[in-house]
């Protein structure tokens, strides 16, 4: 789909959705861990608290602190798991002043090399915005936090050689938990958006053997809308005749795009729809099928293609830019006897990026049950030939679950 | 084994290998300033803090309970190098050890506790642990004594590890739901999009007006145009609604609920309709032809296409459509005295017709055929079977 026409019919793209699956669970993990730093720094501050140079500063830390914490915790209880852009920098910004404060508390001499308290509690609470916000905005928070306390740290002189090992611990401290915890809460978002478009996906087995496609089902009835209020809006003299330019240009576009919505539409597999729908797999998987044959292959050998290609785009490093590593070509079927009903449908899986070696072995399971095959090697990359047999007689209906 | 175990194995080991992985940093970071850098100590903990950070590395790839064996052998040899000193152990290499007790070999461990078994063998390790940190940590960097500070650096990442593997079959369930709901709302949108599709001859008309808008509607009388599009705009909406496609404002260009439908009472529709557009079209041969519905549809909006083209190129103002029918095919001449056209140099103005009549007509196992020179008019040949 065009861009503009993007915009015109006001579509957004599948599979953000469930994106936050299970992350409520881990929260609470990080509320407990973010709970216990603040039980230690609290006891530390306590501690430090006759000697600091400003104590007034760290209790208003503290203050600014636990009202940032809480603020954000029963927002995004309220909110269902969202925080808006505007509240997130709100919450940095608070975050970032009770770290300041702290390092203002103990500036100058003689307290100066005092360990961070509030400071340190703040960086890791960036932590409660885990489930809601995009790990990069809270890695360059982080990132932005520890460039902070070090540049405190270097222009009070505590960045001295003698004390230089206790320096590093607090700053590695600060900066690797928070990073730590969102690369294990990025892998576990990865591994449930991969569940998840895997599963949206092994739907698509069960497709007629041509179909539209839910995204494209979408978009005809989106582009119906956008001609009929267009229509409507001519008909009841709402724009004026004959037409602007803009509103002319986008009558254009929208005839062009409902025309070859209407006539290529139908020349849609199961296969080209399950990779469609899934970035992962579309990032990894190429499909080359002019003939459209992949329709008549049944359900259960769909499904066994399907999971072999999961678990070959599973072992692919992943790419974002560039053609996918894979590609999978699909040929006109062929008798495969004098007097058989069956078809021998060729398929070839032609693999860049894996050495035999490299392969799991569940793909060769799979293959197995999509028809006979061998692998060919040559210049370093790996092609399976499969032949599936596939009944003549006219494609297969699809089947419901 | 389980796919889902497997999963959640995977992502443990992921995560046990970055926690594992920054506390070793840390520690090689803590240990390389100057208090400890450059002495026996720190020279003799290189080579396992080397050995360890490959261990580390590999734990995704080969058997985990023997990395993390591995790794914590490492890791202990790494504290007692540091702590083998006379006196009281300096506060560089304390905090150096921290990092590997207290959170890197905790962290790594967090893969083992997928059994019993497993959890036993956690706890024992941080036993060992908490009483190695006894020993080896002479200056804590928090107010609580090391043992008790590995205690619970060990208890927390029980936590950490214990939400991410339980979280894992809870979410698959989940994903599975979802799995069901989108089946069904795949079906639904299968069932949706045939009837969109399904009210073909609807679209044609629909496109034969956005595309008359689409040139500003210049050249059509506005009220033709307006009434054009109220009809379609009501037809929109009614398809939106999944309310039934023959009742209409005022009728004109209804796909009737038949399967077979004569071509007299629609053709005269094409006609009204060009009319009213200015271009005069008159008509020959057939007036009754009976064709299946789809085919019919594909016919009609053909003519039409072909119709428009000439209102729009030909600077003409009639044209002559002529209809013939044998037992197998039935075919429309549509015929201009225009301006005509080389078909070879067919520019992106007419690539239009090709693509929706050609295409349409294809769809129905039809076929048509332009031929025009400069000057000398048009004449495109359209058939469809019976």
């Amino acid at each position: 789909m065009t861009a503009p026409l993007a915009a015109l019919t006001g579509r957004r793209p599948l599979g953000r959705r469930h994106a936050g699956l299970g992350a409520r669970r881990l929260w609470w993990g990080v509320i407990v861990l973010v709970a216990i730093q603040m039980v230690f720094d609290v006891g530390q501050s306590l501690g430090d608290v006759d000697r600091i140079n400003r104590p007034v500063l760290v209790v208003t830390a503290w203050a600014v602190l636990i009202v940032a914490d809480v603020a954000v915790m029963l927002v995004t209880r309220a909110l269902g798991d969202h925080l808006p852009n505007w509240m997130f920098g709100l919450f940095v910004g608070a975050l970032a002043t009770s770290l300041v404060l702290d390092l203002a508390a103990s500036w100058g001499p003689p307290t100066q090399d005092l360990a961070l308290s509030a400071g340190r509690t703040a960086t890791l609470s960036l932590l409660l915005a885990l489930p809601t916000r995009p790990a990069l905005e809270l890695v360059l928070a982080t990132l932005g936090f520890t460039f902070i306390t070090t540049l405190s740290m270097a222009l009070d002189g505590v960045l001295a050689l003698e004390t230089l090992h206790s320096s590093v611990f607090t700053l590695s401290q600060m900066c690797f938990t928070v990073l730590v915890a969102i690369i294990a809460m990025s892998s576990f978002r990865d591994l449930v958006r991969r569940e998840i478009e895997h599963a949206r996906t092994r739907t698509a087995v069960f497709a007629p053997r041509l179909t539209l496609g839910i995204d494209q089902s979408e978009q005809l009835a989106r582009l119906d809308l956008a001609a009929e209020s267009l229509l409507a809006a001519v008909a009841e003299g709402r724009v004026q005749l004959p037409l602007n330019e803009d509103i002319a240009r986008r009558a254009g576009t929208l005839a062009s795009e409902l025309r070859s919505h209407l006539l290529e539409s139908r020349s849609r597999t199961w296969l080209d729809l399950a990779i469609e729908e899934s970035e992962l797999l579309a990032a990894a998987v190429r499909v080359e099928d002019p003939s459209t044959s992949a329709g008549l292959l049944g359900p259960r050998q769909r499904g066994a293609l399907l999971s072999a290609l999961w678990l070959i785009a599973d072992q692919q490093p992943p790419r974002r830019l560039g053609t996918p590593a894979t590609l999978v070509r699909i040929h006109r079927p062929a008798r495969s006897g004098a007097t058989s009903a069956a078809l021998a449908l060729p398929i070839v899986i032609q693999l860049s990026q894996h050495r035999r070696s490299g392969l799991d072995a569940g793909i060769w399971e799979h293959i197995g049950k999509v028809g006979d095959y061998r692998e060919v090697h040559e210049q370093g990359a790996v092609r399976i030939e499969v032949r599936a047999i596939v009944p003549s007689g006219g494609p297969r209906r699809g089947v419901a679950r | 084994m389980d796919p889902t175990m497997l999963k959640r194995d995977r992502l443990l080991r992921r995560t046990a290998r970055a926690t594992a992985g920054a506390g070793l940093l840390v520690a090689f970071l803590v240990a390389s300033t100057p208090e400890t850098v450059g002495t026996v100590q720190y020279w003799g903990a290189l080579p396992f803090m080397i050995v360890a950070g490959a261990l580390v590395f590999r734990l995704e790839s080969v058997r985990p309970t023997l990395i993390i064996l591995g790794v914590c052998l490492m890791e202990f040899a790494i504290a007692f190098t540091l702590a083998a000193v006379p006196g009281p152990v300096p506060a560089s290499s304390s905090l150096a050890i921290t990092a590997l007790l207290v959170a890197s070999m905790p962290g790594l461990s967090i893969s083992l506790l997928v059994s019993r078994a497993g959890y036993i063998a956690y706890w024992a390790l941080a036993i060992i642990a908490a009483a190695v940190a006894t020993v080896t940590i002479h200056s804590s960097p928090v107010w609580l004594p090391p043992t008790l500070l590995c205690l619970l650096g060990w208890g927390v990442m029980n936590v950490a590890g214990y939400l991410l593997a339980s979280s894992i079959p809870i979410v698959l369930r989940q994903v599975d739901d979802i799995g069901a709901a989108h089946q069904a709302e795949r079906q639904a949108s299968e069932l949706e999009s045939q009837r969109r599709r399904s009210a073909r001859l609807l679209h044609d008309t629909v496109l034969a007006t956005i595309t008359l808008l689409a040139h500003s509607g210049v050249g059509v009388s506005a009220e033709a145009l307006r009434s054009q599009a109220r009809n379609d705009a009501h037809l929109l909406r009614q398809l939106r609604l999944g309310e039934p496609l023959y009742s209409l404002p005022d009728a004109q260009y209804a796909p009737e609920p038949v399967e077979e439908s004569t071509i007299g009472t629609t053709l005269e529709s094409v006609r009204e309709r060009f009319q009213q557009l200015a271009l005069d079209v008159q008509w020959h041969g057939t007036t009754r032809v009976l064709l299946p519905q789809r085919v019919l549809d594909a016919f009609l909006f053909s003519i039409s296409e072909c119709l428009e083209n000439v209102r729009r190129h030909a600077g003409v103002s009639n044209a002559h459509v002529t209809i013939t029918e044998d037992d197998s095919k039935v075919r429309a001449m549509i015929t201009d005295a225009g301006r005509g056209f080389a078909p070879a140099e067919i520019g992106e103005q007419r690539l239009g017709l090709k693509e929706s009549v050609i295409g349409r007509l294809a769809e129905v196992g039809g076929n048509a055929r332009v031929f025009s020179a400069p000057g000398a008019g048009t004449t495109v040949l359209l058939e469809v079977p019976r």
